[in-house]
């Protein structure tokens, strides 16, 4: 009981974190139609940020998380209008702007790679400090990291629910020409769109290369298909499923691998189990637990 | 007695897609606080028509004008479409008109834009569509044709518009509904909206209008007060399939 109770806790950490890069995702299709391939890549831009503010300017970890986030939530912002604006008013169709993304997210990688060089990094905390509690063992990075993304995931819920900013995310989901034509600005909602997915992605990336310790240049580029797959199964453009998906996920592919399951599913399987709740979900619910069919 | 002043004009607009043009030199003139009806055919242009008078699709020639009481005229061609609202202008386009995964209550306030709504202007349109009150947290996309009809023509009235744009607002609806529809027109001609009213029930806009446009393959055939058209043998026989003055359907 104890080892299904610490893969529960595992899967809630894992899955919070991941939810966040796929709330990201979920947005700026929703708004914008972009399947944005170099997601995961933004999330490796967020922990390279972080690491070289926290170890490389000695300015700790809390300024390190800070500036992954906000740097990567500008860089997807700077973007916009040099980028996707013009493609958009080219009327580039879906297919084009994925195979833009594709290629942004290969040039990132690169860059990151030039820049930081090859090899793992890690951040300079005590990657053995923890809490045990009645069997359970709690690692402090896993806390702060399942924390930090919990604090974000329920900012972001109160942020599409409970302002006019965030209701108008929603409508630009739901109709950009309507809310073009309850005034308000579409390439302005398109900039928050960025700054939101960027943070979203900045924040994931910098508090999963924590849970892993060990990090390169393909952090995110590796988790690439878990998020889509959280996108998926949370419902494609729908953020609030995205979040709920992300953490459903990570429940699915820690417990999966619970001995108690039939001997357990190795991890490296764990993929595998993703896809196949994805599936098993889809097979009920085509549109995903809060999709609408109307999206695609 | 003076004339009301007009409030919208446009002048030989030519507007359409791909390479043809949908409508070729139209022109019309909205008096202010007027119900004024486009009437026509099937493909006769209506829907583009208003589409280019609010921008959605930028006019290829001609230009549309607000003329303020002073006598200034603001040329609106080429505003962008979110700027509109700002100058009081109100699209209830025929389809898309509603959030559909947003709340009734989320609808009303998004017709203000980004500003905060405050609770009077809320009340005041919830006044006007008391059934939308008591739905205030259903989703949008699970309401009737009617009620959602009856959305969108609520959060357009939010901002209280000078001028409000309708497209084909009783399509698809049952006669019922169609009755509250024009109930609810009515009540908002008399609060002084303008409003513009492209409609594929003729004879029922016609009636109701004070002036009106009768469109044929995009461009201007008739043009009168609405139930002086109705009246009209040529336009029943071509337009409205016989029988002048025939009840409104």
């Amino acid at each position: 009981m104890t080892g299904l109770l610490q893969l529960v806790f595992d899967g809630v950490v894992v899955g919070a974190v991941l939810a966040l890069a796929a709330a990201g995702v979920s947005l700026v299709y929703g708004g914008l139609r972009i399947i944005n391939f170099a997601q995961g890549d933004y999330m490796t831009l967020g922990a390279y940020v972080a690491l070289g503010v926290s170890s490389g300017l000695r300015l700790g970890m809390v300024a390190g998380v800070a500036a992954a986030t906000l740097c990567t939530s500008a860089f997807a912002v700077v973007l916009e209008p040099v980028l996707w604006r013009p493609l958009r008013r080219a009327r580039a169709g879906v297919l084009s702007l994925f195979v833009t993304a594709v290629g942004l997210s290969l040039v990132l990688r690169q860059g990151i790679l030039f820049a930081a060089g090859g090899g793992f990094q890690q951040y300079r905390v005590d990657a053995y400090s923890a809490w045990q509690v009645s069997g359970l063992r709690f690692p402090t990075e896993e806390v702060v990291a399942g924390a930090a993304a919990l604090a974000a995931i329920l900012t972001l819920a109160t942020l599409l629910s409970r302002t006019q900013l965030g209701k108008a995310l929603r409508g630009l989901a739901d109709s950009p020409e309507l809310t073009a034509i309850s005034g308000i600005d579409p390439d302005r909602l398109a900039v928050v769109v960025w700054a939101l997915a960027g943070a979203l992605a900045g924040l994931s990336g910098v508090l999963l290369a924590l849970v892993e310790t060990s990090f390169d240049t393909n952090l995110g580029w590796d988790q690439l298909l878990t998020v889509f797959c959280a996108v998926v199964l949370g419902g494609i453009g729908s953020t609030y499923g995205a979040l709920i998906g992300g953490i459903v996920l990570g429940l699915v592919m820690e417990l999966a691998t619970w001995s108690g399951f039939a001997g357990g599913v190795p991890a490296s399987y764990q993929l595998v189990v993703a896809f196949v709740a994805l599936v098993a979900v889809l097979l009920v619910r085509p549109t995903g637990i809060l999709g609408r069919s109307r999206i695609l | 007695m003076t004339a009301p002043s007009p409030f919208l004009v446009a002048e030989d607009l030519v507007a359409g897609y791909g390479e043809a043009d949908v409508i070729s030199g139209v022109s019309l003139s909205v008096a202010r606080a007027s119900l004024v009806a486009i009437v026509g055919p099937n493909g006769a242009g209506k829907s583009t028509l208003l589409r280019a008078l609010f921008g959605l699709l930028p006019p290829r020639g001609g230009r549309v004008l607000l003329l303020e009481e002073g006598g200034s005229a603001l040329d609106v061609t080429r505003v962008a479409v979110h700027r509109r609202a700002a100058l009081g202008m109100a699209l209830v386009p025929q389809l898309d008109n509603i959030f559909p995964n947003l709340s009734v209550r989320e609808n009303l306030e998004l017709g203000l834009g980004l500003r905060r709504p405050s609770g009077e202007q809320l009340a005041e349109v919830l006044e006007l569509f008391p059934m939308l009150a008591a739905r205030a947290g259903t989703r949008c996309g699970t309401l009737s044709g009617g009620q959602r009809q009856m959305v969108a023509l609520a959060r357009a009235m939010v901002r209280r518009p000078r001028l409000l744009l309708l497209d084909e607002p009783s399509a698809g609806l049952a006669p019922s509904a169609v009755e509250e529809l024009f109930d609810q027109l009515a009540a908002i001609k008399v609060n002084g909206t303008t409003m513009l009213l492209v409609e594929q029930n003729a004879r029922r806009a016609l009636s109701e209008a004070d002036w009106a446009y009768v469109l044929d393959m995009g461009r201007n055939r008739f043009e009168g007060p609405g139930p002086s058209l109705l009246a009209d043998e040529r336009i029943a026989e071509l337009y409205l399939g016989g029988l002048a003055g025939a009840p409104a359907g």
